[in-house]
């Protein structure tokens, strides 16, 4: 218990201390204290997993009441299962591991404790939403995550580009929060309940119940599933809420490691795994979730191999990578989705910090065209680079290769069309993961440098953490599919947290894969390969040439499929004017001239023109005195009934 | 010579009297568009029908005391006049005019 | 006989208060006002109050109207012609006017003579005591302290009016006694020492 509570609130004291304590004296001692923290939570959640595995617990501590009115009653409190130990590890290991390096990158950045006090704020808010038992709080700490990536994204507040994309995060994750939240009220609605163990345990009986929603009649339980997948649309970069993430590069390297690799968009997943009682019961939506997914993935791939930004290169990537999660969930494959999560966050992470140090040795510069050669004068980032890549490939034995292949076999064994689809799909993005992936390597790496400044010295704050993300990268995969046994279906790692439903374990079939299908995906990523040695190494013209040939279609690409600006005009553009109407009539003219405006106006008026009656001359006032008394003499004379 | 017979004046003659001279002197305040000095003399007005009012009173009642409450009002009138030329004098002397339509230092 | 006397002195009273307030020469309204104190004073001795008209004669038109002659030949009054304004306000003020004499009118019509209510004196006006002697033996017993007051509030005004008319002459040679009676050796005396043949 005391484990538990620790490792999920000692980032907020690291928070606290960041923000509130450092002064420009003791900096450097409160820098050194929050990594101090993050190390030994790290340490802490091994601890706990490790604890979690080997018990199979699965416990809710309640910590503090929170609501309580008439019949709704929420709670702060903790669900400690394998879904949130894993989560809690691969969180804190993650953080820890970003705090480490953010010294080295942020050195020389002005109020650099803001930056520490926000992401282990964010930290804080991440391990919030893993261990909740209920809906409400888990909404709490998406949220929470929520804001500490506008946060962070916007770090460099001084540049307008910075806080627009901060913006453009915040409200785009904030379309899919609304619809996140109508399935809450959904479900409370439903099952009169928020907590996860209420509501899966009643799920069987509410099955059929039918919603009427203006003119359509749906199952509730599709709705709900729905709405609740909308809101992982938009935390997690799904295709259509997906324009945030690769404006979010704007933030520093860290925090695209932390929050756009690592976590934060691993946060839609996380539901979609948590809530997998409800979701096996709507098979609509798991197939809706199929195809998005797959869509998403290739959708990404697509775009990534034409970027020139080192930064939205790898942030396709995990778009990309999410897609794979999705798909993965949509043909009920759910622990597939989580193990492909963990190594995800492994050589995500190191991916998008060994960026960070090519990023801080080209002096903040993030052009691919602009770089080549660097691979005599960062050895170190470069070894790391290639087992990101190779992991992210899936060439045995790297992590990735473990998860993504079982992905692939369940989509293809998953029988029905949608799942089919998604398996072709995802092997075409097979092929152009290793393509941008190769293409990265070698345009940073090899070849002749296009650049004229010296390369910057890379300090060893930000190598050394560097090799535990390699090191995860490495064996993530290995222990985990052979000693943990985490996507067989018959084990016990996953105990209740995954709930299938009979007939669709698709995990069990798997292991009747035909063997085509389980070489293919690793034929299809060395031909990928291949290709992009060819295209960048033997011929270098190669680029330029299929670039002029296929014109158009790189424009499209380039354009990232111009989503930005079809939102643009047909979505964010009347919005404005609805908008403009709004403040300009509604608020400034009818509210505030009925209201504040219009009375104070009014008042002034009517002050004014009772103020004509002074004229400053005296016999005005005289006047008045002998109208006064005239009326007095009229009303005493009245009263006496004189005149009658 | 036969004395002629005394016949009282009726009372309300010389209330109506009294009000007559006192809405005159009213009117004077505010109809009157020269100087101050009208002003002044309006008031005397009204003070003098309120003293005919008095005397009457007093006759009529056979009082004495209404004459002496007159011979108050006397007093207080010569006392306030003497203040509010000696204040008119002072305006005069600040202002150099005592035209009552440049009276409105009060205004607004 | 006593009415056609009445009529005439209130004839003319009125006459003369219209011409206070409506001549243009302000002169010519303070001869009105005489005018009118004299009418007042005549009704005053048909009523039997002489003294009091006598004194109304000494006091008014021989201290208050002289000092409104002072005053106005003193100060620079134009002669004014009445303006537009005035016609927006006179149909008011007529109103208003008959409205109270009306009003008056009505109140006296209906009144209850025997229900007066006022301090009443033992002495009256009657043909045995002079209208003096009537006034005197009311006057310094019963009306002492008012009569007191009345002398307080002439005394205030002679002040007030001095005190607001006083004006500072600066060029006039004046004594202050206290300063001559403060003068110290000091400042009047400075004893130099004088060399032969080089003066002061």
């Amino acid at each position: 218990m005391l484990l538990v509570k620790l490792s999920i609130f000692l980032p907020l004291l690291s928070a606290f201390l960041s923000g509130a304590v450092a002064t420009k004296k003791n900096i450097k001692f409160v820098h050194f204290l929050s990594i101090l923290i993050l190390a030994i939570t790290a340490i802490l959640s091994t601890l706990l997993f490790i604890d979690v595995i080997t018990y199979k617990q699965d416990v809710t501590y309640r910590l503090l009441q929170w609501i309580s009115v008439a019949d709704f009653e929420v709670d702060w409190s903790i669900k400690i299962d394998s879904l949130s130990a894993t989560m809690i590890f691969v969180v804190n290991t993650v953080s820890a591991i970003v705090h480490c390096y953010s010294i080295g990158y942020m050195k020389g950045e002005t109020r650099v404790n803001r930056f520490m006090s926000y992401i282990s704020l964010f930290t804080f808010f991440m391990l919030l939403l893993v261990t909740s038992s209920n809906l409400l709080q888990l909404f709490v700490g998406w949220e929470g995550v929520g804001l500490c990536s506008y946060l962070l994204i916007g770090f460099w507040y001084k540049k307008e580009s910075a806080n627009k994309a901060a913006m453009k995060a915040f409200v785009v994750n904030r379309i899919g929060d609304f619809a996140f939240l109508i399935g809450i009220v959904a479900i409370y609605m439903l099952f009169g309940s928020l907590y996860f163990d209420d509501i899966f345990t009643q799920v069987q009986s509410y099955e059929n119940v039918g919603l009427r929603i203006f003119f359509l009649d749906v199952k509730y339980i599709d709705f709900i599933c729905l709405m609740l997948f909308f809101g992982c649309m938009g935390k997690s970069a799904q295709l259509g809420l997906h324009t945030w993430l690769p404006d979010a590069m704007e933030g520093p390297t860290p925090v695209s490691a932390l929050i756009h690799a690592a976590t934060m968009v691993t946060a839609g997943v996380f539901l979609v795994v948590r809530c997998s009682p409800l979701f096996e019961y709507s098979p609509v939506v798991l197939q809706f979730i199929t195809i998005v997914g797959a869509v998403t993935c290739i959708f990404a791939a697509t775009i990534a191999i034409t970027q020139n930004d080192i930064k939205k290169i790898i942030a396709y990537s995990t778009c990309s990578q999410l897609g794979y999660m999705f798909f993965a969930c949509g043909v009920s494959a759910y622990s597939a989705a989580m193990f492909h999560l963990v190594t995800h966050a492994f050589f995500k992470a190191l991916l998008f910090l060994c960026a960070g140090n090519v990023i801080i040795a080209m002096h903040h510069k993030n052009d691919i065209r602009q770089m080549g050669g660097l691979w005599k004068k960062l050895p170190y980032t470069y070894m790391l680079v290639w087992i990101g890549s190779l992991a992210i490939s899936g060439i045995p034995p790297f992590a990735g290769y473990y998860s993504k292949d079982v992905i692939l076999e369940s989509a293809f064994m998953s029988g029905g069309n949608y799942g089919f689809l998604a398996f072709i799909l995802g092997l075409v993005t097979v092929f152009l993961t290793a393509f941008y992936s190769w293409r990265l390597i070698y345009m940073v790496f090899h070849g002749d440098p296009k650049y004229d400044h010296s390369v910057s010295r890379v300090s060893n704050a930000m190598r050394l953490p560097l090799i535990l993300l390699a090191a995860g990268a490495v064996c993530t995969g290995y222990i985990g599919y052979y000693y943990l046994h985490v996507v067989e279906p018959a084990s016990s790692y996953w105990q209740n947290s995954i709930f299938v439903m009979h007939g669709n374990d698709v995990l069990e079939k798997i292991h009747h894969t035909p063997p085509l299908i389980k070489y293919l995906p690793l034929v299809t990523t060395l031909s990928g390969i291949i290709l992009a040695t060819i295209y960048y190494i033997y011929n270098t013209n190669l680029p330029k040439m299929t670039m002029n040939s296929f014109h158009g279609l790189y424009r499209f690409l380039h354009g990232k499929w111009f989503f930005d600006e079809f939102y643009n005009s047909y979505v964010v553009k009347p919005y404005y004017v609805v908008a403009r109407f709004s403040a300009n009539i509604i608020d400034k003219k009818i509210i505030d001239g009925f209201g504040p405006n219009g009375i104070s106006g009014m008042v002034n008026k009517c002050s004014k023109l009772v103020g004509k009656l002074h004229t400053g001359f005296v016999y005005h006032y005289a006047f008045s005195y002998i109208i006064g008394i005239i009326l007095i003499l009229s009303w005493l004379l009245w009263k006496m009934s004189l005149f009658t | 010579m036969e004395m002629l017979s005394y016949q009282a004046i009726p009372l309300g003659h010389f209330i109506i009297l009294s009000a007559v001279i006192f809405i005159i002197g009213v009117c004077g305040i505010f109809l009157n568009r020269k100087n101050i000095i009208v002003f002044l003399m309006s008031i005397e007005l009204m003070l003098i029908s309120v003293n005919i009012n008095f005397v009457s009173f007093s006759a009529n009642l056979n009082d004495v005391v209404g004459q002496i409450f007159a011979m108050f009002v006397l007093t207080v009138a010569a006392a306030e006049i003497a203040i509010g030329l000696a204040i008119v004098i002072v305006y005069f002397r600040n202002k150099g005019s005592i035209d009552v339509e440049e009276i409105d230092v009060m205004k607004g | 006989m006593n009415l056609l006397i009445f009529y005439f002195f209130s004839t003319i009273l009125v006459a003369s208060a219209i011409g206070v307030v409506a001549s243009r020469n302000t002169v010519h309204s303070v001869l009105f006002l005489i005018l009118s104190f004299f009418c007042v004073a005549g009704i005053f001795i048909l009523q039997g109050a002489e003294f009091l008209a006598m004194l109304l004669v000494i006091v008014y038109v021989g201290a208050v109207a002289i000092l409104f002659l002072f005053v106005v030949m003193m100060l620079n009054i134009n002669y004014v012609v009445g303006k537009k304004q005035l016609l927006k306000i006179a149909p008011f003020g007529v109103l208003f006017a008959v409205v109270f004499i009306l009003e008056i009118y009505v109140a006296m019509a209906n009144r209850m003579d025997n229900k007066f209510i006022a301090p009443k004196s033992n002495v009256t006006m009657s043909d045995q005591v002079t209208n003096t002697h009537a006034i005197g033996q009311v006057l310094y017993t019963d009306f002492f302290m008012h009569f007191q007051l009345a002398g307080m509030v002439l005394f205030l005004a002679m002040i007030g009016a001095v005190m607001l008319t006083h004006q500072k002459r600066t060029g006039v040679k004046k004594q202050s006694i206290s300063s001559q009676v403060n003068r110290s050796r000091k400042d009047s005396i400075k004893i130099v020492k004088v060399l032969t043949g080089k003066g002061v």
